[in-house]
């Protein structure tokens, strides 16, 4: 019984919106004085909405009904409008800076993960053979050719690199608080961005390609020491500390033939680098100590004790899965660099 | 995703706090370790200054079921009290979260209850799994609020502040 009531008390409060969306006066006052007489929360919320009514009956009856709801008690929660981003965010310390980062590539999050997740196949690619390595003999075998891999080695970082850059790079912009920086990541794209990057990148990625094939030659007993592989990450770490970002400008600006920034963002301060070097080796210490502590959890152990090159997996992981906020530093420090006002 | 806690007051008022990033908690952390560590010192001076003046032997006193209990609570308390002892009465700021301007708030703004302080600390150890602390920066990556393990059990968010 109360259940049939209470399905015609709903049919009729369905009947009567109907009839105040109709524009016969007759019916839209009789609905609005069967909501009077409904009172109660769905009555005060739609009377809210028809205060301002062309019709003076129907306006009089329901700032009627939205005052005695108020005597009630009632109160009418404004829906939160969706507010724009802050266009001025005050950067205190270095830690605020790594925090904007974040919260860059949150605001964007799954184009930046799904972008760098397409572009570091070639690296999760390599994880996966080199983890089946104890499983099969042959692999073992591939990676001891070394002229395979250092050909891979340069073919990532000077072909493939510029690829991430423009695609992650822009990901990234389209995080940012700046509504001109937004708009820019929908302008830039395409073959021409994409040389240019390349031009760009060539001497550090051609370094950095340098000092894996070492490491790697090394691991492959083709160097004796290190040493070699010291040196050429000296020169990548002042290359990429003085002028690396000059990548990140090409990202930012419309018209590559227009501006060429090749000193900025770490000009002049180097202990910003120095720190960034610190936490990022917390964090390839925390991803590659993680992924050895719930192998060892899992019963996998016996896997560590295997070669070397099992745990140039680990760091080849880690590297895919921190190149976005890398990525997403650099262009933000040279955003900055450009103008400091601008966040 | 909202990078500022919004709440909504009684008089239907909105109030915005932006949210701590995971870099300047973790900066904040590694202060109050570093002060942890320097009481710690000087619990365990202080400790070897009463055994020497008592004149009472290192491996005796270790021999001693009493002391070395007495020693191991207030170990305890040092490492395991410091953090719900400062959010308590220093208004959700510890030395480290004062330093870098950072404040920990129940969800609602309000001042953190002494159950919400001991279990967000109390998680501190879920949130070190599986190895420094990356369950703690895969929660605070992907939570809407920024929030560790423990901040999602106890109903709490850090925040910061202007001061």
């Amino acid at each position: 019984m109360t259940g049939s009531l209470a399905d015609n008390v709903d049919q009729r409060f369905a009947a009567s919106l109907a009839n105040l969306e109709s524009g016969e006066p007759p019916r839209r006052r009789q609905a609005i004085a069967f909501l009077e007489k409904l009172g109660g929360l769905r009555a005060f919320q739609v009377a809210s909405a028809l205060v301002g009514d062309s019709d003076p009956v129907v306006a009089t009856a329901a700032r009627r009904i939205c005052t005695e709801s108020s005597k009630k008690g009632l109160i009418l929660r404004n829906r939160v409008q969706a507010q724009p981003l802050a266009q001025k965010i005050l950067i205190k310390d270095f830690y605020q800076l790594l925090d904007e980062v974040v919260f860059i590539l949150r605001r964007n999050l799954n184009r930046v993960v799904m972008d760098s997740f397409l572009f570091s196949i070639p690296k999760f690619s390599l994880v996966t053979l080199i983890f089946l390595c104890p499983y099969f003999e042959g692999l073992i075998e591939l990676f001891a050719q070394g002229w395979i891999i250092f050909l891979a080695i340069f073919a990532y970082e000077v072909l493939w690199r510029p690829l991430i850059w423009s695609s992650t790079g822009a990901a990234v912009l389209a995080g940012f608080p700046e509504n001109g920086m937004r708009r820019q990541s929908m302008k830039i794209s395409g073959g021409r961005l994409y040389r240019k990057v390349f031009v760009m990148d060539l001497v550090e990625s051609l370094l950095y390609a340098m000092v894996l094939s070492c490491i790697y030659a090394w691991y492959l007993n083709y160097f004796s020491s290190l040493w070699p592989a010291a040196m050429f990450f000296l020169f990548w770490a002042m290359i990429w500390v003085d002028s690396s970002c000059s990548t990140a400008a090409r990202i930012m600006i419309s018209d590559p033939e227009s501006r060429i920034l090749w000193r900025s963002g770490y000009l002049g301060n180097f202990s910003l680098a120095l720190k960034l070097g610190m936490v990022l080796i917390l964090l390839y210490l925390m991803i590659v100590g993680s992924s050895i502590s719930l192998m060892w959890m899992f019963g996998f152990d016996a896997l560590l004790n295997g070669p070397i090159i099992f745990m140039l997996g680990f760091i080849i992981a880690a590297d895919a899965l921190l190149d976005p906020f890398v990525m997403g530093y650099r262009i933000l420090l040279t955003r900055l660099s450009l103008d400091p006002g601008c966040l | 995703m909202p990078q500022e806690l919004v709440i909504h007051t009684p008089e239907n008022a909105e109030i915005r706090v932006p949210l701590a990033g995971i870099f300047s908690r973790a900066s904040a952390f590694a202060y109050d370790i570093g002060i942890q560590m320097v009481i710690l010192f000087v619990e365990h001076l202080v400790f070897m200054t009463y055994l020497s003046s008592n004149r009472i032997s290192l491996g005796s006193a270790i021999d001693s079921g009493f002391v070395k209990g007495l020693y191991l609570i207030i170990v305890f308390l040092t490492v395991c009290g410091y953090h719900p002892l400062y959010e308590l009465f220093r208004n959700g700021q510890t030395p480290g979260k004062r330093s870098h301007g950072l404040r920990v708030v129940a969800l609602n703004g309000q001042k953190l209850s002494f159950f919400s302080s001991v279990l967000r600390n109390f998680l501190l150890i879920a949130d070190f799994l599986p190895f420094l602390f990356l369950a703690a920066v895969f929660s605070t990556l992907t939570t809407e609020r920024h929030q560790r393990l423990g901040d999602l059990f106890a109903g709490t968010v850090v925040v910061r502040t202007e001061e």
